[in-house]
């Protein structure tokens, strides 16, 4: 694939019960290139996860549209896999049958789509654990193994929803440089999302800041820093300058989510 | 000096006799060597002993009250017409399991159950799961099923005699319609609570819905299938026995009532106690085809028992 165009999407949402109409996400657009890293960082329940379950096809906009090469979205396909937020594997599988999962179900032989997800299982560091279950693994090797079911299907795009919020900060720095070599050897088209500020720098090519609900785009931030990285430039002035300018951006935008009290609500 | 306490969690440090705890020192700067301290190795019998704790300390009680039960009657504490002795259990059920009686009382018992029981498994895994996956089905049935899991196995009795007469089927709809509402509920209760997440995995890599049935949904409630099977085990000796109180000529429980009625209560104690080992017999049957057939929940350290994933 050449480039996936987010055009104009918005999604409204109906609450269940009130039937109270409301504007998850408004007009989102932006168009990424192949092997590009791209992030979008913004407050919580911004709709984040929303828009890339649009882009996975598990969701149809309520307006808009996801375009990859022109051709639109409308279901899952094998162009686009998805890293869950939690590690999601399915605890009755053994790990190299959970990677071989998404190759199963585009209708590999078993044998076949083990064969293919057992080196990339080496790839993410999980070699001899190929036979273990999920329950016997530590949660960031979980992740890796998400991450491995998700190669396996070798998508154009990537599509990661916060994979590492679930981990420690020290596992997490880990996971951020084994990923970014991952990136490098097998140049996927990453589309993630993350709180963290200096998660996404330190990956990204690209920064898109999303505001509060209704979320649409307020900040698009090349970042200039040259490949390949190491995690000392988290360290350095240019990357807090970037930072700086980030949460400068979402500062009104969380603070206007997490209302001040007054001190009538204190009184009551 | 200063003086701290450390914990030895290594094999050999809980399997001494301290238990694992550990005196440690600092002497003007050096450390003291509690290797030093002489300490006595436990006994081999004590270990042999230790190592069996589980087991043994039960089988010990249990021990201690069958010689209390056989001295009190003995001693005449206990009127032998009320309640017979262990010696007198035991020569009663020695004579008993040598007649052709009892031998076809537990056939014809063992059958009642295995139809009666399978049928309501079976049936109620199917209709349990159908009831959580349409939600349209479990608005007209799930009101009908939860009342039917609310009455009494007795209540249900004249009725079953009126439609069944007192031959065999009358027995086993009575097991039928004990196990199966029970089933039924905990397998809807499973179909609707799959995790989300795991469904949604199947979706985004495109899985078919044959293929989400058989590698996500099914796997899933499997566990709370074995958990409705082994419900329903006592579910259903309860049936066995209610059924054969009122509407039999014939069965382990029938017996029940018989050796009571005669006042032998050598043979009734060894009846019950054979109808609960034949029970408890069902339940292990069930526990070891489950632990081979979930084997993946029997591992690690974060094995699949926690909240998020029964």
């Amino acid at each position: 694939m050449q480039t996936l165009t987010i055009s104009d999407v918005t999604m409204i949402y109906e609450r269940p019960r009130t039937h109270e109409r409301f504007r998850a996400i408004d007009r989102v657009s932006m168009t990424i290139e192949k092997s590009s890293f791209v992030s979008i960082v913004g407050p919580s329940g911004c709709g984040k996860s929303t828009l890339l379950a649009i882009v996975d096809g598990l969701i149809q906009p309520s307006s808009g549209s996801v375009h990859i090469d022109g051709r639109p979205i409308t279901a899952p396909g094998p162009d686009r896999a998805m890293v869950f937020q939690e590690a999601s594997l399915l605890p009755w599988f053994t790990t190299v049958q959970n990677c071989a999962y998404g190759l199963e179900c585009q209708g590999i032989p078993r044998k076949e789509a083990q064969q293919r997800a057992m080196p990339l299982l080496e790839m993410v560091g999980l070699k001899g654990f190929e036979h273990c279950y999920p329950g016997e693994l530590s949660i960031g090797m979980q992740q890796r193994a998400n991450v491995a079911r998700a190669l396996a299907v070798d998508p154009d795009v990537l599509l990661m929803d916060e994979p590492f919020a679930s981990l420690d900060a020290q596992t997490r720095e880990l996971m951020q440089s084994e990923l970014l070599r991952i990136w490098d050897q097998t140049q996927k088209t990453v589309l993630f999302i993350t709180h963290q500020l200096d998660e996404a720098i330190y990956l990204s090519d690209r920064v898109l800041v999303m505001s509060g609900r209704p979320g649409h785009i307020i900040d698009d931030v090349v970042i200039p820093i040259e490949r390949p990285r190491s995690l000392d430039i988290k360290r350095t002035p240019e990357f807090a300058a970037i930072e700086q300018r980030l949460w400068d951006d979402l500062r009104s935008e969380i603070e206007s989510e997490v209302a001040p009290a007054t001190s009538a609500d204190v009184r009551s | 000096m200063r003086l701290g306490v450390k914990f030895d969690d290594s094999a050999e440090g809980r399997e001494s006799i301290q238990g694992g705890l550990m005196v440690t020192g600092v002497v003007e700067g050096k450390v003291w060597d509690p290797g030093a301290v002489e300490v006595r190795a436990p006994s081999r019998v004590l270990r042999w002993i230790k190592d069996r704790e589980r087991l043994l300390v039960p089988a010990a009680a249990l021990i201690v009250f069958l010689l209390a039960w056989q001295l009190a009657a003995t001693f005449g504490l206990i009127n032998q017409l009320f309640f017979a002795s262990p010696s007198g259990v035991v020569s009663s059920g020695y004579h008993l399991v040598q007649t052709a009686q009892f031998w076809s009382d537990f056939r014809v018992s063992a059958f009642e159950f295995v139809v009666g029981y399978g049928l309501g498994l079976v049936s109620g895994l199917t209709a349990g799961f159908a009831l959580g996956w349409f939600w349209r089905l479990r608005f007209i049935f799930r009101p009908w099923v939860d009342a039917l899991n609310s009455i009494p196995g007795i209540a249900l009795v004249p009725l079953v005699l009126i439609w069944f007469g007192l031959g065999f089927s009358s027995k086993i709809a009575l097991i039928f319609l004990i196990t199966f509402p029970v089933v039924v509920v905990n397998m809807y209760t499973a179909t609707s609570s799959i995790n989300p997440q795991y469904l949604r995995v199947g979706r985004s890599f495109g899985c078919s819905k044959f293929r989400l049935l058989r590698t996500i949904v099914f796997p899933s409630i499997a566990p709370f299938a074995f958990a409705a099977a082994r419900i329903g085990v006592g579910r259903g000796v309860s049936g066995v026995v209610v059924g054969e109180y009122f509407a039999a000529s014939s069965g382990l429980a029938y017996r029940l009532l018989q050796y009571g009625h005669d006042r032998q209560t050598g043979l009734l104690l060894f009846d019950a106690l054979f109808i609960t080992a034949v029970a408890l017999g069902a339940f292990r049957v069930v526990s070891m085809v489950e632990k081979r057939v979930l084997h993946w929940r029997h591992v690690g350290s974060h094995s699949a028992f926690g909240a998020d994933n029964t």
